[in-house]
């Protein structure tokens, strides 16, 4: 599903090259779960910007189904983006003068679907929020914010989701009830999930676990717990 | 995605938006401007109409054709062929004979249908009679009669109803001629003026081959035929023949009316500037604050140009609602203004026309998405990344085609309200240089006001280490509070000025009377009644009649083919002495007269005249005065205010030139119109002397000069609106940072009190420091205009050095307040939500 191959990203500051991520080679299969471990400043952010395409590399390849991110230009990844790709961020990311519903129809609405506020309707039920419908943003708090946004990424079922640190900003209980809820949604629809966080026990529901130190990836650890 | 459905996506997003503050702001800004452009042009559009109808009343028809030839029929065939009326009217100077009595009268006969424009005044008794009444009629005398102006019938020892003789016939008065519908010819004219059928001049025998006679023709009708018309006639027109349309009409109102139109204009693009400006400011801040929704849209695939017109759209659908919304309600807004004013507004109003309304929504709607379209067009530089990393910033896209475009808009706005290239141009590129000049001075005068913020108090130092911090806001700040101040400060003293000039022209005690041909062994006895009746009177002037036959020595007639030459040196002029000026004049050229002036024959012309001759100081010009020829030399030019009802002259002779020749006296005096008996009385005391009354002209003056006011206040108070529109978008800039300030302050403990004094501070501080800057270049501008423009003396305008601070003070404290409500009463955990 993702092929990752020597995959560099540098920023020039001044006289100065500052490397965050160096030689990065990763493989992902089809419904596999991953988690990407780091500490804060580890570059694990960047490699989800640029495993997502939403940022270009400074050199090597990414490649989601089989297309090279690398040769394409902006627009170019975002229609990968639009077809393939879903998020869940940690600050939610959810357009304050939209409604729960209309946030969830955006995505479905960028790819032209007819059926965007039924769909929209149905993912906001599967998530428990038939009630919350016409709530705006700030009418909600931070796990319902959270379980639009989760929606939201479902909504076009894509074939990978990418999830940064999705329980950050939320208490333990909450936090742990959304990871559920992401697990289960992501079990269903055998999605792809690649998951950035630093939290280890997070991470141990995933598949698989790569670890960045200083931007490199220094190994791979088989979870053996399962995403249940 | 398909294009509908990036459209669609757009139009709810647009609704979805519309409680966001800036979003209000860009609309109320275009809203504001199409309104004040809506509401201006629609006012002025009917207004300038109706008093370009009634100045071609004065002249009873669109167009005239004068001539002291006769006129072709081909002219009048061609213009009926047009679908245009017609009429035709001839004049000429005679003897009318009653009661033994003669006495030279001015003729114009006229046909049934004159006057085909307004009206001719008439009443059925003399002006002193209280059971006199006066008539508006848009008829002719018919035949058999003629109607006379009071003065003749008095001259005659006639009254209505008596008979006249004129040439072999006789004629019934009955009507008094108060007004003629055309008012062209001199008011002065020592005789009187009679009107009669055409049909009945042939019966007189008085035209005859030699006589002196004129011609005229009246024209009326739709504008595409008259112009149509005006196309084919200038070809063919003789010499002689002189084409006259409204424009040409010049009446005492004139100049002051468009002073107050040019000033409308003048106002209403302010008031558009000050909203194009409050746009720019609410379109960067929407902008910024659209940062995360454009990136969130592009992390979900949507590619650029969906999200560059998803944007566009969104400024369109804001660009409409502002700009229908702003027309509509100007153009009923204008009705308002016309309600408010109807009494004295002409009963017969001009139609509203669609027309301006449309201008003035597109060209707000244009104005909006030209200024904004830069800010708009960054989120699509917006990069999707923004979603991890909230700092990133898009790049500027570079604005320069919009910004020559904003100007290019800017220009024609002007050009359209005010008409003029040159003052457009100026206005314009005055603007920015001003905006430029802000920037640099207000960034100087907050860094040297650092400098010595130790000796200044307490309040004003914590205001500055505010601003200081945010330097770039401050700075753009200090600069949109001065460019509004010196608007409306220049917006009122221009106002000031107006009134005053129009107060002055028309004071409650002007000379509503003339007295002429006032005798010298009389005039003392004249001035004395005067004076026994209490009335306030101006100066006696001498009065001798010449006609100007001689320049440098070359006969007028060598100079100027008859045909070309100015009025002025086709008939007798007025002529009179003085040893001084009188306070309405003042030199243009040269010297005033002095001692050696009488000896060298001096005399002064008028400089209008004297640039229409050609003349220079020291020319000789010869007068023939009863028969004998005087030579003189032009030692000084003079302006004279024509519009200030009292006797004016082209000539003045120095004293002792002229004395010895027949003369009689002008004056003018104000009779309060309770006190008209008093004028049978003063008939009877000094039957040689004409009492010509002007009350009606006066207070048509004065019913133009006060609705013009009234229209002048409304557009005052319309940008006083923009002004505090632009004030809001200009504090909501930096609401974002005060909130992040705001709820750092109250998480660390601070009280409401405390962060209400450091607004309050910087707030005060802004007011003072934006005042300082408004006051300094509107003083310097005042003092360019008065001293360069209008060459008058300059003052400092003090009370603005009061009025200015205090109005700062009060209205950025209120609207800063107002703005900042969310940020003293919001919780510290909302403010921090908010800001998230």
């Amino acid at each position: 599903m993702i092929e990752v191959e020597n995959l560099c990203k540098s920023l020039t500051l001044g006289e100065q090259t500052l490397n965050i991520l160096t030689n990065v080679n990763v493989s992902v299969a089809a419904g596999e779960t991953i988690a990407i471990v780091g500490k804060s400043g580890s570059g694990k952010s960047t490699l989800l910007s640029l495993l997502a395409g939403l940022d270009k590399a400074s050199s090597g390849h990414v490649r989601i189904l089989g297309q090279d991110l690398s040769t394409m230009n902006e627009d170019g990844r975002a229609a990968v983006r639009k077809q393939h790709v879903g998020f869940v961020f940690q600050n939610f990311q959810l357009l304050p003068h939209l409604s729960a519903l209309d946030n969830v129809m955006l995505p479905l609405e960028l790819t032209g679907d007819s059926n965007a506020k039924i769909k929209a309707q149905s993912w906001l039920e599967k998530v428990g929020l038939s009630e919350r419908l016409d709530h705006q943003p700030n009418q909600l708090s931070g796990g319902e914010q959270q379980r639009v946004a989760i929606a939201r990424a479902f909504a076009c079922e894509p074939d990978v989701l990418f999830a940064d640190e999705p329980t950050g900003n939320l208490d333990e209980h909450t936090g742990e009830k959304i990871e559920d809820l992401l697990f289960d949604l992501n079990a269903q629809l055998n999605t792809t999930l690649v998951l950035v966080t630093h939290d280890e026990t997070l991470a141990k529901r995933c598949q698989r676990q790569v670890h960045l130190i200083d931007g490199k990836l220094i190994e791979t650890v088989t979870s053996a717990a399962t995403n249940l | 995605m398909k294009h509908h459905q990036v459209f669609l996506l757009a139009c709810k997003h647009w609704f979805n938006d519309l409680r966001s503050s800036e979003k209000r702001l860009l609309i109320a800004a275009t809203l504001l401007a199409a309104l004040s452009m809506s509401m201006i042009s629609s006012f002025s559009d009917r207004l300038s109409r109706t008093m370009e109808y009634r100045a071609s009343e004065l002249i009873a028809g669109d167009l005239t054709i004068f001539s002291t030839r006769e006129l072709s029929a081909d002219y009048l065939s061609h213009a009926q062929s047009l679908g245009l009326n017609t009429s035709s009217a001839l004049g000429f100077s005679t003897m009318a004979f009653a009661n033994e009595q003669l006495q030279l009268v001015r003729v114009r006969s006229v046909e049934d249908n004159y006057p085909l424009k307004g009206y001719n005044q008439v009443a059925n008794g003399f002006y002193a009679d209280a059971n006199t009444q006066t008539q508006l009629i848009q008829k002719a005398p018919a035949l058999g009669y003629v109607w006379a102006e009071e003065r003749i019938l008095q001259k005659l020892g006639a009254k209505l109803g008596d008979s006249v003789e004129i040439g072999n016939a006789v004629f019934v008065v009955n009507k008094i001629l108060q007004q003629d519908a055309d008012r062209s010819g001199s008011l002065f004219s020592p005789f009187g003026r009679l009107l009669m059928n055409y049909a009945d001049v042939p019966k007189t025998g008085v035209v005859n081959q030699g006589s002196r006679i004129w011609y005229k023709q009246y024209y009326t009708g739709k504008e595409d035929a008259l112009a149509d018309f005006v196309d084919w006639l200038k070809p063919q027109l003789n010499k002689a023949d002189k084409l006259a349309g409204v424009e040409d009409s010049q009446n005492n109102v004139g100049n002051a009316l468009q002073k107050a139109q040019q000033y409308l204009s003048l106002a209403s693009l302010i008031s558009v500037l000050l909203a194009a400006v409050a746009i720019a400011l609410c379109a960067k801040r929407y902008s910024e604050r659209h940062y995360n929704t454009a990136a969130l849209l592009r992390c979900l695939g949507a590619s650029s140009n969906q999200v560059r017109n998803i944007f566009i759209y969104k400024l369109s659908f804001t660009a409409i609602v502002g700009a229908v919304l702003g027309a509509l309600l100007g153009f009923v807004l204008h009705f308002a203004l016309l309600q408010t004013v109807a009494d004295i507004l002409p009963k017969d109003l001009m139609p509203a026309r669609i027309l301006p309304v449309l201008i003035s929504l597109v060209c707000a709607a244009l104005v909006l998405m030209l200024v904004a379209m830069a800010p708009i067009l960054n989120l699509n530089q917006v990069s999707p990344v923004r979603v991890l990393r909230r700092e990133l910033a898009p790049q500027s896209v570079k604005a320069n085609v919009f910004f020559v475009l904003a100007v290019g808009i800017m220009l024609a706005l002007a050009y359209l309200l005010t008409g003029s290239i040159i003052l457009s141009v100026v206005f314009v590129v005055g603007l920015a240089i001003l905006l430029l000049v802000y920037g640099v001075l207000s960034s100087l005068l907050l860094k040297s006001l650092m400098k010595v913020q130790r000796f200044l108090p307490p309040f004003l130092r914590v205001g500055l280490s505010q601003l200081e911090r945010h330097q770039y806001y401050a700075r753009s700040q200090v600069a949109a509070f001065a460019f509004i101040f010196t608007s409306v400060a220049l917006i009122w003293l221009v106002r000031g000025d107006l009134f005053e000039d129009w107060q002055q022209q028309v004071p409650a005690d002007t000379p509503n009377h003339f007295a002429i041909n006032i005798l010298p062994d009389k005039k003392v006895a004249f001035e004395q009644a005067l004076s026994d009746k209490g009335l306030a009177a101006s100066e006696f002037y001498p009065m001798v009649r010449g006609r100007l036959t001689h320049i440098n020595g070359v006969n007028v007639d060598d100079i100027y083919p008859e045909d070309d030459a100015p009025n002025a040196l086709k008939r007798e002029l007025n002529l009179t002495w003085s040893s001084h000026l009188t306070e309405d004049e003042a030199l243009s050229k040269g010297q005033w007269f002095d001692e050696n002036s009488v000896n060298e024959n001096a005399i002064s012309m008028e400089s209008e005249l004297a640039r229409r001759l050609k003349l220079n100081i020291g020319d000789s010009i010869t007068f023939n005065i009863a028969g004998t020829d005087t030579v003189t030399k032009v030692k000084n030019f003079r302006d004279v205010k024509w519009e200030n009802f009292r006797p004016n002259f082209y000539v003045v002779f120095a004293d002792g030139v002229i004395n010895d020749f027949h003369h009689t006296y002008i004056n003018s005096f104000y009779l309060p119109p309770t006190e008209s008996r008093w004028l049978i009385e003063m008939n009877q005391q000094f039957k040689a002397v004409t009492i010509i009354e002007i009350d009606q002209i006066l207070k048509q003056v004065r019913e133009i000069l006060t609705q013009t006011s009234v229209a002048v206040e409304a557009i005052l108070a319309l940008v006083l609106i923009c002004a505090m529109v632009l004030m809001f978008a200009t504090l909501l800039s930096t609401l974002s940072l005060r909130k992040h300030e705001a709820a750092l302050y109250r998480t660390f403990g601070a009280s409401k009190s405390m962060i209400r004094a450091r607004i309050r501070s910087e707030y005060v501080t802004l007011a003072l420091v934006a005042s300082a800057l408004a006051i300094a270049s509107f003083e310097s501008i005042s003092f360019a205009l008065y001293v360069f423009i209008f060459d008058v003396s300059w003052m400092p305008h003090w009370s603005l050095w009061i009025g200015v601070p205090s109005l700062a003070l009060v209205s950025i404290l209120i609207s800063g307040f107002w703005a900042n409500r969310d940020v003293l009463n919001a919780s510290p955990r909302q403010l921090l939500q908010d800001i998230s």
